[in-house]
């Protein structure tokens, strides 16, 4: 792996200054798990210089705020798996942590460099959209937090400015009495691309009607996505299964609508009403 | 007098701790200050001829030492164990995207890559044939000798198939298909070659037939076998894979380590690995099996056509492997069985575990199944009904007298281990939910060791030492399937000794008599046969030395005559009279009735009778398949060392978990270029995939067999992906719900719902 430089700083100032320092485009380096796979292609980082952020402890903390979960950037997805307080507060990204590749592979692979990468078929995606999650941004110490569905705008690109890093991901915490849950489906039961993933809130009301629905589904559209008309159209709605069905087959109606009809589609579609039909009964049956 | 004492135990491996502690030296851990690598570079399309090849850009790049091309080749360029119509290097012609055209050699491995992509072919592009249609079509042939593009038409004929099946009351026609697959070795190929003193060469790497590395090397160096000694290293892994392509490598190698004078390294990348090596066929085949009313088999035609790529390679025997044992462990009275292997422009298919089997059993026990299903039998009902006994004919007419038959009581074993029946009841009757379950059952016939086709002969070499000690030779590669352990289990018991007194010298081709390969299921058969012939030489030579008889080796002596020695004192006899005892012979399957045009007669020496049976669940709203269970019976005669031989059968099942539901190499229709470039597209079993297996053995020792030893290695894994198959059909309501491998999430998906079915990816 050919580099400009490569650096790795011991606290944030070492990075602000590193970074004034260099006029190479950074390459950030999280887990590397990514970064050194694409590496084996020649030539693919040579006029990048190297920001290694795994030496930075700040990045790596969960902290529970009063109404928000704060999980740092460098937090492993073996970590956030085992977390209680992701656990707790956010079951879905917790258990799409524990479904990412294998043991080695979540003992490395940090949240922030999953979302940076912004594959569709990155696995905490659609949880995190579920979840409401913001990202919160540093440039050289100027920090912003946007949400995570504004901050992924394509396959491989994010709305991050040059020298901006991920700092953290904030996750309000779910409401009283919130239902969530999240599937994958992939080809095999570990290391596995995912073809599909499905994750769901659902906070049910007196006569179970639907008080609070929000869906985000993964590996099937281009950047993680919500769908407001749906999720507004769902309040108010008893959760029978009719209703739930009618749920599930307006989003995978969004899969031609939004991706196009690809030779994925006649596979993906159906599996989405079909999977999401049966996550939303699971939570409504506790 | 035989005496079994070593044999029919489970050892531990030998040498086992070198690979746990990481102490064993694999091939690419060759480390010498003064080494060089090598890259193959390959025009990278898969039809076209080769106008120039512009190496000057690569020359230029700094530590590039040279680049090779086939003018450079001064002997043979061609490889091939049976038919050696590949190049070493492509001279005028590119007939696949795995051809490779030039060598290049240089001083790192960083300068030999850069110097690859700095080459410049012009070629003049030729419309590739990447159908077995296309090729049938085009008037164009790949190989001036195959016209048509067909490089091999096998057929079993007995009897009158055509008339049977038209007097039979329920025939079965369908069409099943399998996919190209990969060995997946977790080591890449790799081979060195370093010059030695005097001019002689040796080669080193991952090989499965030290003898054919030394074979091509000095076909295409023009050299005498005396120039080149092989020295395999540790082996990661094989099925049938590391026999010709290293040999290809073995000679670029020694071409640029003659040359330079130094010492080469020639590893592949992963990528590189699934551009150039041979494949697993994937196969066509169009099944008619017909039956009476009461279920009694009367008739079986099979139109096998299978995509060869772009050289003969093994394809001619891996069509007859297919047409000899597909027609399974039945009474079939009449059988027309014929298996095309077509030319084209697509990756070249050649030997891998099972050779052609594993896909024939999938179609004929699939069909089985189907028929069962037509006929309101269950699967083990039909097949007990038509299993093979002694005194019944195979489908070659090879009429079984010599061993057990033991097809019927395997497969009691396997079904009853899974609790088969009763599951197959209680799953048939109708399943709540989106998760179902089934069962299947697949059984299998298999030849010992080549067959009729080809001669097959095994060497062995036996040496006392003056200590009481045994050196053995006998260079069946050790893969990993424990050969090394086995085989000196059974010299020990040819000798009378324990085991820590035989000792095996790793294989080379200085000393050790050539034996072949290790393939075909041989390993144990051949081997162990060479071994008891030259026990049975070195008797000889005591007794013509000492002037006795008889001689036998029993419980750490000899007996002479009527004299009892030590073996330290037979030895110091032996040397008093001027005689070193050594003694070599060799073993060769003898001549068999056979008739090969219509592949009639005695097919093989032997055959091992294998069950496998399964139960899977599968998720009909999304097309996920979980093996939950398998369970394995086999009769492979005596079993040398029954934790080893275990230890086969889970892997040979988890191998087959892969073909049957996730494994399929892809290549692009419009280039034929692979793009399932490494494991990341190109989806392997994880531990998490596999299942608990079960393993039994139903040992009946085999006459013609060392110790009553037969094959396993194939058996081991050939009937694996037919039992998933019929599991994944019966869970989800009829036996013909998939009738194409992999059974992936798609194929799954739209079989539980043709109403969505729609093209595959």
């Amino acid at each position: 792996m050919n580099v400009v430089s490569y650096h790795r700083p011991q606290g944030l100032d070492a990075l602000y200054t590193g970074l004034e320092a260099e006029n190479a485009p950074i390459l950030w380096m999280a887990g590397g798990t990514d970064v050194l796979v694409q590496a084996r292609k020649p030539g693919r980082f040579d006029d990048r210089a190297v920001f290694d952020l795994t030496a930075l402890p700040s990045l790596q903390a969960i902290e529970e705020r009063e109404d928000a979960l704060v999980i740092g950037s460098g937090a492993t997805h073996g970590q956030i798996a085992d977390s209680p307080l992701v656990r707790r507060f956010a079951p879905p990204l917790a258990q799409a942590c524990a479904q990412v590749g294998a043991q080695q592979l979540r003992n490395r692979a940090t949240l922030g460099g999953n979302i940076a990468n912004a594959s569709p078929a990155g696995d905490t995606l659609a949880p995190l959209a579920a979840l409401n999650a913001s990202v919160e941004l540093d440039r050289l110490g100027r920090r912003r937090r946007v949400p995570l569905t504004g901050l992924i705008l394509a396959p491989g690109r994010t709305a991050l400015e040059e020298r901006e890093f991920i700092r953290a991901l904030w996750i309000p915490k779910l409401p009283e009495g919130a239902r969530s849950g999240f599937l994958k489906i992939g080809r095999r039961r570990a290391l596995a691309i995912s073809r599909l993933t499905l994750a769901a809130v659902l906070v049910l009301g007196a006569e179970e009607k639907i008080r609070e629905l929000r869906l985000s589904v993964g590996a099937v559209f281009p950047r993680p996505m919500r769908f407001a008309e749906l999720e507004e159209g769902a309040r108010g709605l008893s959760a029978e299964d009719g209703c739930l069905e009618e749920i599930a087959r307006a989003l995978s109606e969004k899969i031609p609508e939004i991706a196009g009809r690809r030779t994925s589609t006649a596979y993906k579609q159906p599996v989405c009403r079909l999977a999401c039909l049966r996550l939303l009964k699971e939570l409504r049956d506790g | 007098m035989e005496q079994i004492k070593e044999v029919h135990r489970s050892h531990r491996r030998l040498h086992v701790e070198d690979k746990l502690s990481g102490r064993a030296a694999y091939g690419a851990d060759l480390r010498r200050s003064d080494l060089m690598y090598a890259k193959g570079v390959s025009p990278g399309c898969a039809a076209g001829r080769i106008k120039e090849i512009d190496v000057s850009a690569c020359l230029a790049v700094p530590g590039v030492a040279a680049v090779y091309t086939a003018r450079d080749l001064p002997g043979h360029n061609g490889f091939g164990l049976f038919t050696d119509d590949e190049p070493i290097l492509a001279r005028d012609e590119v007939k696949f995207a795995g051809d490779v055209a030039a060598l290049v050699v240089a001083e790192s491995r960083q300068a030999a890559e850069e110097g690859g992509r700095r080459i410049r072919f012009s070629i003049a592009p030729v419309k590739p044939l990447l159908s077995v249609e296309e090729a049938l079509a085009s008037p164009r042939r790949i190989h001036p000798g195959y016209a048509g593009n067909i490089c091999a038409d096998k057929r079993v004929v007995k009897g009158n198939a055509a008339a049977a099946l038209e007097r039979a009351d329920v025939v079965v026609e369908e069409t099943y298909h399998t996919s190209w697959v990969e060995h997946a070795y977790l080591e890449p190929e790799v081979m060195s070659v370093l010059p030695m003193e005097g001019g002689r060469l040796e080669i080193r790497g991952a090989m499965q037939h030290p003898f054919y590395m030394r074979q091509v090397v000095c076909e295409a160096l023009a050299l005498p076998e005396s120039q080149v000694v092989v020295h395999p290293d540790v082996l990661g892994g094989s099925f049938g894979g590391k026999v010709e392509i290293s040999g290809a490598m073995a000679a670029r190698a020694a071409l640029a380590a003659l040359r330079l004078g130094r010492p080469v390294l020639y590893v592949l990348s992963r990528e590189e690995s699934v551009a150039q090596s041979h494949k697993r066929h994937g196969i066509r085949f169009h099944v008619r099996l017909g039956a009476s009313r009461e279920g009694t088999l009367e008739a079986l035609e099979v139109r096998a056509l299978m995509d060869a790529g772009a050289y003969v390679n093994e394809s001619p025997i891996v069509s007859w492997k297919t047409v000899t044992c597909g027609p399974g462990p039945y009474v079939l009275p009449h059988v027309s069985y014929r298996n095309t292997a077509v030319l084209t422009n697509n990756m070249v298919c050649g030997a891998m575990r099972g050779f052609g089997t594993p896909q024939a059993i999938f179609a004929m026990e699939s069909a089985m199944n189907e028929l069962a299903q037509r006929l309101g039998m269950s699967p083990t009902e039909l097949r007990r009904k038509n299993f093979l006994h002694e005194g019944d004919a195979t489908a070659t007419s090879h009429v079984l007298r010599d061993h057990a038959v033991s097809i019927a009581g395997v497969m009691e074993r396997a079904a009853r281990a899974l609790g088969f029946d009763e599951k197959f009841a209680r799953y048939s009757r109708i399943q709540e939910g989106p998760l179902r379950r089934g069962v299947g059952v697949a059984c299998s016939i298999r030849g010992v060791s080549f067959g009729a086709d080809s001669e097959d002969t095994g060497r062995a070499r036996i040496v006392p030492q003056a200590d009481g000690t045994v050196e053995f030779m006998c260079p069946m590669m050790e893969m990993g399937q424990g050969a090394e352990t086995v085989l000196s289990q059974i010299c020990a018991d040819a000798l009378g000794l324990p085991l820590e007194r035989v000792r095996r010298l790793q294989p080379e081709t200085d000393r050790s008599p050539d034996t072949g390969a290790a393939g075909a299921s041989r390993g144990t058969f051949i081997g162990g046969n060479a071994i008891l012939q030259a026990a049975a030489a070195l008797k000889g030579q005591i007794a013509a030395c000492l002037g006795a008889e008889p001689v036998d080796f029993s419980q750490g002596q000899v007996l002479v005559g009527d004299r009892k020695l030590s073996w330290e004192e037979l030895y110091r006899e032996l040397c008093a009279r001027g005689k070193t005892p050594d003694a070599a012979a060799a073993y060769t399957v003898p001549l068999m009735p056979w008739d090969e045009e219509h592949c009639q007669g005695d097919a093989f020496i032997s055959y091992t009778y294998s069950c496998h049976a399964a139960e899977v669940e599968v998720d009909t709203q999304t097309g996920q398949v979980r093996v939950l269970r398998m369970t394995a019976c086999h009769d492979a005669g005596r079993i040398v060392n029954p934790q080893m031989a275990a230890g086969q059968v889970y892997g040979g099942m988890a191998m087959g978990l892969g073909m049957a539901l996730m494994e399929e190499v892809e290549a692009d229709p419009r280039s034929g270029v692979i793009r399932t470039d490494n494991y990341d597209t190109y989806l392997l079993p994880t531990a998490l995939d596999a299942c608990p297996f079960c393993v039994e053995f139903l040992e009946h020792p085999d006459a013609s067999s060392p110790f009553g030893a037969k094959s396993l290695g194939e058996p081991a894994m050939e009937p694996a992906p037919a039992a998933i198959l019929g599991a994944v059909n019966h869970a989800l309501g009829s036996a013909g719900a998939v009738r194409r491998m992999p059974a992936d999430l798609e194929t799954v998906f739209f079989a539980a719902h043709p109403e969505w079915r729609g093209e595959k990816e």
